[in-house]
C-alpha cells in the first residue's frame, strides 16, 4: 500500500462553531493505482489531498506514504519528503511568473541541491509537447501549455506519486483532454496519480473512484462506467448514494 | 541555489517594486552620510575657527564688534577705523604679552578673482603672531610689496588677481579654513598703501588712513592673567569709550552653540527619516510577500521548508537594501561634498568640507543602518508567511 490514511479528520474553528474538512476518513492508495476524487467545492478534497502530500497535518488520525507517517513529521522532514518522493500538481499551473518554463521545471530539483541536467528536464518538455516553449513565460503560454508545464516540473524527481488539485479547471474541454491523457500515459508508467476534480469530464479517467461531501468520503467507483458512458444522472446519483449512508472506511 | 535564482528573478522581473524600496532605503543612507558630512564639515570649520583667530582678544572701534565677526566666520567684507595711537596703548595693558595691528579695506567690483567683495587685510610682519603662522605653511618666504596671500575661495587665474584695475601677484593661496578668512587677502601695509591710491585715482573715497589708523589690534594674553580682566582694562584704554573687546571665546562660543542646535536637527532628522523608512519599508515588504502568497505557497508544495521561504524574503530584501544604500553613499559624496561651499554659505557657520578618507567610518555606518533596516523591516513579514498552513497560502493567495 502506497498510501493509507487512517481516520483522519480535520477541524477547523469558524467563530464559535467547529467546521470538519476531512471527518474521520479512511482510504488506501495501491502503487500504481489511478484514483479520482469527485465532490463540489468546499466537500474537502484538496484538503485531503494537503493531508496525502503531508502538507497539513489531520486534527487526529493518521497519513501515511510509503510507511512513513507523513502526519507527524516535521515541517524540514515532510517538506523533503514531499520533494522526493510526491508531485504536485497545483489548481491553475503554480507557475513561478517570474522564472522561464525550463526553470521553472527545473526548480523542484534544485532545492535540496540535487540540481538535475537541464537537458533531462527539456526531454521531458519534448515528451509533454511543449519543447519549443523552454524559454517562455508562463504569462506566454495558453492554460493548457502551462497545465503540461506544471506536470512536468511534478515528474522532474521521479516521485512515487502524483498529486493534481483541479488538473482541468479554467480549460476548455480539448486542453482538458490532453491533461487527462497526459496523466493517464504516466500513470501507465507505474505512478500512482490522485486527481481531485468537480468536473465528470476529467473522473472518468481514473479506475477508482471517489465521492466526497462535507468531509466525509465513499467509494463511487460503481459509477464509473455511468459516468464514462456520458450519462449525467449517474452525477447526480452520486450523491444520493451518499444521503442516508452510514460512512465507512474506503478501501480498494 | 535555486531559491536564491527564484530570488533574483523575482527582483529583477517587477523592477518598479524593486526600485521603489531601493529608493526609500536610498534615502536613509544618503540622510544618514549627508547628515555626518555636514556635522563634520561645522565641527572643523568651528575647530579651524579657534585655531585661525590666534589671538585671545581682538580690539575694534566701538560698535565694530559684529563687523569683526561678520569678517572672521561669514566673510562679510568690512571696513572700520581707530586711531593707530590706541596699539601702543592697548600693548602697554596689564597681562598683555604681545599685539599686532591689522588694516582693513574692501574691494570694489572690478575684482576679477571673485562675485563678493573681497576682504583686503594689511598687517605688520614684524608683530605678527596670526596670519603669518598660517601663511608660512603655504609661502616660506617674507611676503613683499604688491604681493598677495589670499584666502581658499579667491580664484587665482595666472598668478595674479586684479583690484583697483591693477594686478597684483599671488604668491601663496591658504588651505581652507571655514571661516571668513577665505574670503580675505593678506598684505603688507605698503601694498594696501598702494591700492588705497589706486581706488582713489579711480574716484573711490577710500575710509580710513593706513598711515595713522588701524582696524583692530589682535591681543596675545599672558598666561598668568585672566582674559576677561585684561579685556576690561583694554575697553578703559583712550577715551574709555574708544574700543570694543572681543575674545576668542565669544566668537566660538556662539558658533558652538549654533552648531549645538544644527546637529540637533540634523540628528533629529536623520532619526526621522530612519523611523518613517522603516515603517513604509515594512509596509512595503509585506505587501511584497504578501502578493506573492500563491508563488510561495507552490514553493513550500513542491518541498520547500518554512527557513527556505524565510531565507528567500530575508535575502531579496537583503539585496535591496544593499542596492538602495549603495546608491543613497554615492548620491550623498556626489551632490554634498561638491556643494559644500554653497552649504556652509547658506548656514553662515565655518564649513570645511572633510576629505574622502575621513568619510569612510561614516559611510560605513550609513551603509550598515540602511542595509540593516530593509531585512528588520521584512523580518515580521517573513516569518509570518512562513508559519502560515500551505492550504492557508494557496487559499490566500487565489
Amino acid at each position: 500500500m502506497l498510501v493509507e490514511v487512517e481516520g483522519a479528520t480535520v477541524v477547523y474553528r469558524r467563530g464559535n462553531a467547529e467546521f470538519r474538512a476531512v471527518d474521520d476518513v479512511s482510504l488506501g492508495l495501491e502503487r500504481g493505482e489511478f484514483v479520482t476524487v469527485m465532490g463540489r467545492s468546499g466537500s474537502g478534497k484538496t484538503t485531503l489531498l494537503n493531508l496525502i502530500a503531508g502538507a497539513q497535518h489531520p486534527t487526529s488520525g493518521r497519513v501515511t506514504v510509503d510507511g512513513r507517517d507523513v502526519s507527524s513529521m516535521s515541517d524540514r522532514d515532510s517538506s523533503r519528503f514531499r520533494n522526493e518522493r510526491i508531485g504536485y500538481v497545483p489548481q491553475r499551473h503554480g507557475l513561478l511568473p517570474s522564472l522561464t518554463v525550463l526553470e521553472n521545471v527545473l526548480l523542484s530539483t534544485q532545492l535540496y541541491g540535487r540540481g538535475k541536467d537541464p537537458e533531462e528536464a527539456q526531454d521531458l518538455l519534448d515528451r509533454l509537447g511543449i519543447g519549443g516553449l523552454s524559454d517562455a513565460f508562463p504569462r506566454e503560454m495558453s492554460g493548457g501549455e502551462q497545465r503540461r508545464a506544471s506536470i512536468a516540473r511534478s515528474l522532474m524527481n521521479g516521485p512515487d506519486l502524483i498529486l493534481a488539485d483541479e488538473p482541468t479547471s479554467d480549460l476548455d474541454r480539448e486542453s482538458a483532454r490532453t491533461v487527462m491523457e497526459l496523466l493517464s500515459r504516466i500513470n501507465e508508467s507505474g505512478t500512482a496519480v490522485v486527481v481531485v476534480t468537480h468536473e465528470y469530464d476529467a473522473a472518468v479517467y481514473g479506475r477508482r473512484l471517489l465521492y466526497m461531501e462535507s468531509g466525509r468520503i465513499r467509494d463511487a467507483t460503481d459509477r464509473l462506467e455511468s459516468l464514462r458512458s456520458g450519462m449525467a444522472g449517474a452525477f447526480f446519483g452520486l450523491r444520493r448514494g451518499f444521503a442516508g449512508k452510514r460512512k465507512g472506511p474506503c478501501r480498494s | 541555489m535555486g531559491i536564491i535564482r527564484v530570488s533574483n528573478k523575482s527582483l529583477i522581473g517587477r523592477p518598479g517594486r524593486t526600485l521603489g524600496i531601493a529608493c526609500i532605503v536610498m534615502a536613509v543612507s544618503f540622510a544618514i552620510l549627508a547628515g555626518s558630512i555636514v556635522v563634520d564639515s561645522l565641527r572643523m570649520g568651528e575647530a579651524n575657527v579657534e585655531e585661525r583667530l590666534g589671538a585671545d582678544l581682538m580690539a575694534v572701534p566701538a560698535g565694530s564688534g559684529y563687523a569683526e565677526e561678520a569678517i572672521l566666520v561669514n566673510g562679510t567684507a568690512s571696513s572700520f577705523f581707530m586711531p593707530a595711537g590706541l596699539e601702543s596703548e592697548i600693548g602697554s595693558v596689564t597681562g598683555v604679552k604681545r599685539v599686532s595691528s591689522q588694516f582693513y579695506m574692501t574691494s570694489i567690483s572690478d575684482a576679477d578673482c571673485c562675485e563678493f567683495l573681497v576682504q583686503l587685510i594689511a598687517y605688520n610682519p614684524e608683530t605678527d603672531f596670526t596670519v603669518t603662522p598660517w601663511i608660512s605653511k603655504s609661502y616660506s618666504s617674507q611676503v613683499g610689496v604688491d604681493q598677495l596671500v589670499v584666502g581658499s575661495n579667491i580664484k587665482v587665474g595666472d598668478g595674479y588677481i586684479r583690484l583697483f584695475d591693477h594686478r597684483f601677484e599671488v604668491v601663496a593661496s591658504l588651505a581652507e579654513s571655514g571661516t571668513g578668512m577665505d574670503n580675505s587677502v593678506f598684505m603688507v601695509k605698503d601694498t594696501i598703501r598702494h591700492m588705497a591710491e589706486y581706488a582713489s585715482a579711480l574716484g573711490f573715497v577710500v575710509d580710513g588712513d593706513v598711515d595713522s589708523e588701524i582696524s583692530v589690534v589682535l591681543v596675545d594674553v599672558d598666561p598668568g592673567y585672566s582674559v576677561t580682566q585684561v579685556a576690561n582694562r583694554i575697553r578703559s584704554v583712550g577715551s574709555g569709550s574708544e574700543v570694543d573687546v572681543l575674545s576668542s571665546e565669544d566668537v566660538t562660543s556662539k558658533i558652538t552653540a549654533q552648531m549645538g542646535s544644527l546637529t540637533g536637527y540634523v540628528e533629529a532628522f536623520e532619526l526621522m527619516v530612519v523611523a518613517i523608512s522603516a515603517v513604509i519599508l515594512a509596509v512595503l515588504f509585506a505587501n511584497s510577500v504578501g502578493s506573492r502568497r500563491k508563488d510561495f505557497a507552490v514553493l513550500r508544495m513542491m518541498g520547500a521548508t518554512r527557513g527556505h521561504i524565510v531565507s528567500m524574503a530575508l535575502y531579496e530584501s537583503a539585496v535591496v537594501s544593499a542596492l538602495g544604500a549603495l546608491a543613497g553613499i554615492v548620491l550623498a559624496l556626489a551632490f554634498v561634498l561638491p556643494l559644500s561651499g554653497i552649504i556652509g554659505d547658506s548656514l553662515g557657520m565655518p564649513y570645511i568640507s572633510p576629505s574622502l578618507a575621513s568619510l569612510v567610518p561614516a559611510a560605513t555606518v550609513a551603509f550598515a543602518v540602511a542595509f540593516v533596516i530593509g531585512p528588520l523591516s521584512s523580518l515580521a513579514a517573513a516569518f509570518s508567511l512562513s508559519r502560515k498552513d500551505i492550504h492557508r497560502l494557496f487559499r490566500e493567495g487565489e
